[in-house]
């Protein structure tokens, strides 16, 4: 060794070795942490946020799941907002009574006579209502989200069919007088209002405004209107029903499902004082979706297999019933009567969605109807009408 | 010597790994568990929820009236062919079988069973409501409370007889809970003197 040199390459080199060691272990240790951190201020925002704001993330995390099969396992912490719109002499006891969370909007007295007045009372329930359909549009992703995706459907073991959430309910106290809810046009107001104070866009701009989004907003001609004997067209309501009766195996429950209709009645002569702004969205999944998630399912099944040693009886036959004519033949038929199946499912689940979604579509291919769509709708808050929307209902309705 | 002084040199790797490991594994298991049990945990807050409210309706509810209100179940599922197994139902104070968290009040409770609505009984209600991870219940302030629901049959009954089948005339069937479906029900609720009902309209 040189004078002066440092002691040695060999001790040297242990040094050397075992630092990079440490220093992988630290910078692993460090994006744990940072990976955990992220997780645990997520969670704390979640537990200490506005009901607004877990909404929100629970949305942005059921779509951004990376296996978007397994979304229903994250639930939606939505609750359907409460509004009441008084005059001071009521609180909406007939639809709110007992229930938590009701926000009031106070109405000026009126003169029916007074047609200023009506028309200025009509306009803070339109102002409300749009300003509601709107919130409920942007938590729930505007549409470019697909929030309700299942393995059922991925998979066309059953067909899709409309998924809501009911983000508010708004109820006009019995006490207002019902010329005022005649005048509201809340249709009207979101074309010629604008989103905020300072924008251009409007309400029905700010629906639309994506040509890429099937994306809808409508409210409901016959909200607040005083319903006829019979006036409610329950096809829809009964053809659903009838849908799940065939879905259903079980011999007893078809039954009981197939005179469900039989509770489809219409309201007759009753005032329509509550409303709700209701999310819907149907997904269809297309023929090569479907197709090629089996495909790799079956496939991974398969190669699994072979590479289990654990599972020997198992490869063993599969690889008799694969190297043999017959079983050849037998598999092959047994997979097209599931593909066969599956895609129609595929089919049924399209359909619905045309059905759905075809009169909010300008075009006139039968293929765009087919997608599917997602829409905010204001709808008279009555079982009738919100299930002949709605197949199933995710979110909740009480806090 | 060298030895040893091998052992000193790798301690502190061999610490620092072993928190990677605590905290990676650990956090892996958290957010499993989490992920896991997040759906539950929201079908119990929805019980319960569903329970306030229909507690708080009830007990503002005045005798000789009524009120109805739509309820959506906790359910699991959006497919066609989910099943809903969640029910409503209730007992009186003073009836026999009935769950022990029902013992002193009469109770209203939402809970899980593993029957479909065709099938079940009030037996099985009995165990479902008794499991704290599936039943939720909550004490009325009425001596008698009843909870029914109208399955119309529109068709011929089956019943079986000793080995045979016999097609009996239509009838209703009043069964002693409501059950939930993936959308809307409504709840009519009534104050009689003689006690509550809540029936599915």
């Amino acid at each position: 060794m040189i004078k002066g040199e440092k002691k040695d390459v060999k001790w040297g080199k242990r040094g050397a070795l075992e630092a990079s060691e440490t220093g992988e272990w630290t910078l692993f240790i460090i994006a744990a942490v940072i990976l955990l951190a992220f997780v645990g201020i997520l969670y704390a925002l979640l537990k200490g946020s506005s009901e607004d704001d877990i909404c929100k993330l629970s949305v942005l995390g059921r779509a951004t799941t990376p296996i978007s099969e397994t979304q229903q396992a994250i639930p939606l912490k939505c609750v359907a907002k409460k509004v009441c719109f008084n005059d001071g002499r009521g609180k909406c006891e007939e639809s709110l009574l007992g229930e938590k969370g009701v926000k009031e909007i106070k109405l000026p007295k009126v003169d029916v006579e007074n047609e200023e007045a009506l028309e200025k009372a009509a306009e803070l329930i339109e102002e409300e209502s749009a300003r509601k359909m709107y919130e409920c549009w942007k938590t729930m992703g505007e549409g470019k989200l697909d929030l309700f995706n299942g393995v059922k459907v991925s998979f066309g073991i059953d067909p899709v069919r409309t998924t809501c959430v009911i983000c508010s309910r708004l109820v006009i106290d019995k006490n207002v007088p019902l010329e005022v809810l005649e005048r509201v046009d809340v249709n009207d107001y979101m074309k010629t209002h604008p989103v905020t104070s300072g924008s251009s866009i409007t309400y029905l701009q700010a629906f639309t405004g994506s040509k890429d989004v099937k994306g809808y907003a409508k409210f409901n001609e016959e909200v607040f209107k005083v319903d006829d004997n019979g006036s409610f067209d329950n096809s829809k309501l009964v053809e659903q029903n009838e849908n799940i009766a065939k879905g259903l195996k079980d011999k007893r429950d078809r039954e009981i499902a197939e005179t469900a209709k039989l509770d489809v009645g219409p309201s007759s002569g009753r005032e329509n004082r509550e409303l709700a702004f209701v999310f819907m969205q149907i997904k269809p999944k297309s023929y090569s979706e479907v197709l090629g998630n089996m495909a790799k399912t079956g496939g991974l099944v398969v190669g699994s297999t072979f590479m289990t040693p654990v599972v020997k009886p198992v490869r063993m036959l599969t690889t008799k019933i694969l190297w043999n004519p017959v079983g050849i033949i037998a598999t092959g038929v047994a997979g097209v009567g599931i593909a066969g199946y599956g895609a129609y499912n595929v089919k049924q689940g399209q359909l619905t969605a045309a059905g759905y979604c075809g009169e909010f579509t300008t075009k006139e291919k039968e293929e765009e109807k087919r997608k599917g769509c997602s829409m905010v709708q204001g709808l008279n808050y009555n079982k009738e009408e919100i299930n002949a929307l709605c197949a199933s209902i995710q979110g909740r309705l009480y806090e | 010597m060298d030895k040893k002084g091998q052992l000193k040199e790798n301690t502190l790797g061999v610490i620092i790994a072993v928190i990677g490991i605590v905290i990676v594994f650990g956090g892996a298991g958290f957010l499993l568990y989490n992920y896991f049990t997040l759906s539950s945990e929201q079908r119990q807050e929805e019980a319960k929820g569903l329970l306030d409210v229909l507690g708080a309706k009830l007990e503002k509810l005045e005798e000789g009236k009524n009120s109805s209100f739509l309820v959506k179940g906790p359910c699991e599922g959006n497919s066609l062919g989910d099943l809903c197994y969640w029910y409503l139902t209730g007992w009186s104070v003073g009836e026999q079988d009935r769950p022990q968290r029902c013992f002193f009040n009469s109770c209203i409770c939402v809970c899980k069973a593993e029957n479909k609505e065709s099938s079940i009984n009030k037996r099985e209600l009995v165990e479902a409501c008794q499991n704290g991870e599936t039943g939720y219940c909550k004490a009325v302030s009425t001596e008698k409370i009843e909870v029914s629901s109208v399955q119309k049959v529109d068709g011929d009954i089956i019943a079986y007889k000793e080995g045979f089948d016999v097609r009996g005339p239509k009838k209703d069937a009043v069964k002693p809970f409501i059950s939930f479906r993936t959308n809307l029900i409504e709840l009519m609720l009534q104050r009689n003197p003689g006690g509550l009902n809540i029936s599915r309209v």
